[in-house]
């Protein structure tokens, strides 16, 4: 399997060459913004988590090692961080986690809720909403593991790096996954 | 478990449509730039603390280096007669600056009409002697993160860190002004004094505010401090949204329309099929039917599988 990470690339990463780490912001910015977004529906939550993540990137890069049954080793790594560092604001203070939940919540539903029909009904749907209140309910490394697979879409072999385990812990887990959405919401409703 | 069976899990999460539209998230532009410009900043601090470890390198050179310019400043100062200067600087126009310890500062432009000082950090004592009759008019302006202060004549001090910015006014006036659009200026007297917060955490507080007296349905509250909050992140698409529902709640349909439609140019994928939406209801309800109709046809063209595709055909047909 060929490495897609460019040899020269991942050196002047190394060196610190500013128009790289760009180059890499602009390719993970907006996944890592999912990631976070998807996680916690806070923007700021997001927006700090992109933040925090690229720094501990360019902090951490000389200490960067190739994985090599990855095809994209980079990528996993820096999804690891981000979910490393989401943890770990999570775990930060369940009063805080309050607050911010008080917060979204006009986020969760970001339609009009006039009394005219269609987007009254569109409220009453709220397909997003109970995706996400599902979400809620699942543990961090299970939230973690739908939003890599399913959101993200990272290899079975790329999660199971991130999240320290073997492959079939991991599908055992989306197989599970899958089966609790299936149960909870039915096919037509996602 | 086998390969196959990765693949089929895939195709579960590919066949939803909600799973599909989640994938839609995007960082707007304006906070993209501003992240990485946060970023930056910490990439090129590294960067200088690598040169300070370089400096430190040739650390003999630099103490032998900096005994001599000691030295050579120290002769300098006892030729014109003085001792070696204290913390007090004496400024063109007339009157002191006096930093405190750890203060860091610069005087940027210095003549006798006009002072203009930036505070990056700590605490500045100043005086300044008022125009006098016949004197043209003196301008001291001081800058700092989080605002401007600008005074004539008189004595204040000036504190920063990172929670903001305390002007404190010990003798004449002092006129205040936060950075950021929509910011109340602020006129201090003798005796009074006022705290900046940084731009960011009152953007911050504004939008808290704001969206919490939206859920309370308290719009005029809400619409005073997300407009303020929008002049500052004109891309913050989700505060357009709450604004365009305050207005429609508040009946001003023209006002929400402005709003849907600048979300149209640049929201997500999921905040523009609102939007959509949104605008034909708002035209149906301001009796401008034909308009409602070309609006809900359109958004059918354009999102064939949207999710309001079914209400739209149904709100169609009642016709």
């Amino acid at each position: 399997m060929v490495n897609s990470i460019n040899e020269e690339f991942l050196i002047s990463l190394k060196r610190g060459d500013e128009k790289s780490f760009q180059k890499l912001y602009e390719i993970y910015a907006d996944r890592i913004y999912r990631f976070g977004y998807n996680f916690r529906r806070d923007e700021e939550f997001a927006e700090n988590l992109v933040q925090e993540t690229f720094i501990k990137v360019f902090q951490n890069i000389k200490s960067f090692k190739r994985c090599k049954r990855l095809k994209d080793p980079l990528k996993s790594w820096i999804y690891k961080i981000a979910k490393n560092h989401a943890f770990n604001e999570l775990k930060k203070s369940k009063r805080e986690q309050q607050i911010i939940t008080e917060e979204q919540s006009y986020e969760k539903i970001p339609f009009n809720s006039s009394k005219n029909g269609i987007t009254e009904k569109v409220i009453q749907k709220e397909q997003l909403k109970r995706v996400y209140d599902k979400l809620d309910l699942l543990s961090f490394k299970k939230r973690s593991t739908f939003i890599l697979f399913f959101i993200e879409e990272l290899t079975a072999d790329e999660i199971a790096v991130i999240m320290k385990e073997n492959r079939g812990s991991t599908l055992k887990r989306l197989q599970r996954l899958k089966e609790e959405l299936q149960q909870s919401l039915s096919k037509e409703d996602i | 478990m086998n390969r196959i069976e990765e693949n089929s899990l895939r195709d579960f999460g590919r066949d939803s449509e909600i799973l599909e539209k989640l994938k839609d998230i995007k960082l707007s532009e304006n906070s993209r730039s501003n992240i990485w410009n946060s970023i930056k900043s910490e990439i090129e601090s590294k960067n200088d603390k690598n040169i300070f470890k370089n400096i430190m390198m040739y650390k003999p050179y630099f103490v032998i280096a900096v005994v001599i310019i000691f030295s050579f400043t120290t002769i300098l100062f006892y030729k014109d007669g003085n001792s070696i200067p204290k913390n007090i600087i004496n400024i063109k126009m007339g009157g002191t600056i006096t930093p405190t310890k750890d203060t860091l500062f610069s005087l940027v432009k210095s003549t006798h009409k006009e002072e203009y000082v930036t505070l990056e950090s700590g605490e500045l004592d100043i005086f300044v002697i008022p125009t006098k009759k016949g004197e043209s008019e003196k301008h001291f302006e001081l800058e700092t993160k989080d605002g401007f202060v600008v005074v004539k004549g008189t004595k204040f001090k000036v504190n920063v860190d990172r929670d903001g910015t305390t002007v404190s006014v010990t003798k004449g006036t002092v006129w205040v002004t936060p950075k950021g659009e929509g910011r109340k200026k602020i006129i201090l007297t003798a005796g009074n004094s006022t705290h900046i917060l940084p731009l960011s955490t009152f953007l911050k507080k504004n939008k808290e505010k704001g969206v919490k007296a939206y859920i309370n349905k308290d719009y005029s509250i809400a619409k005073k401090m997300l407009e303020i909050y929008l002049l500052n992140q004109k891309d913050d698409f989700n505060i357009i949204t709450i604004l365009a529902r305050v207005a429609e709640y508040e009946k001003r349909y023209d006002d929400a329309i402005k709003y849907y439609n600048r979300v149209l140019k640049g929201g997500s994928s999921i905040e523009k099929e609102t939007a959509f939406v949104a605008i034909a209801v708002l035209l149906k309800n301001s009796n401008q039917k034909k308009r409602a109709e070309k609006m809900f046809l359109n958004y059918l063209k354009e999102y064939p599988k949207g999710i309001f595709k079914d209400d739209v055909r149904k709100e169609l047909n009642k016709k």
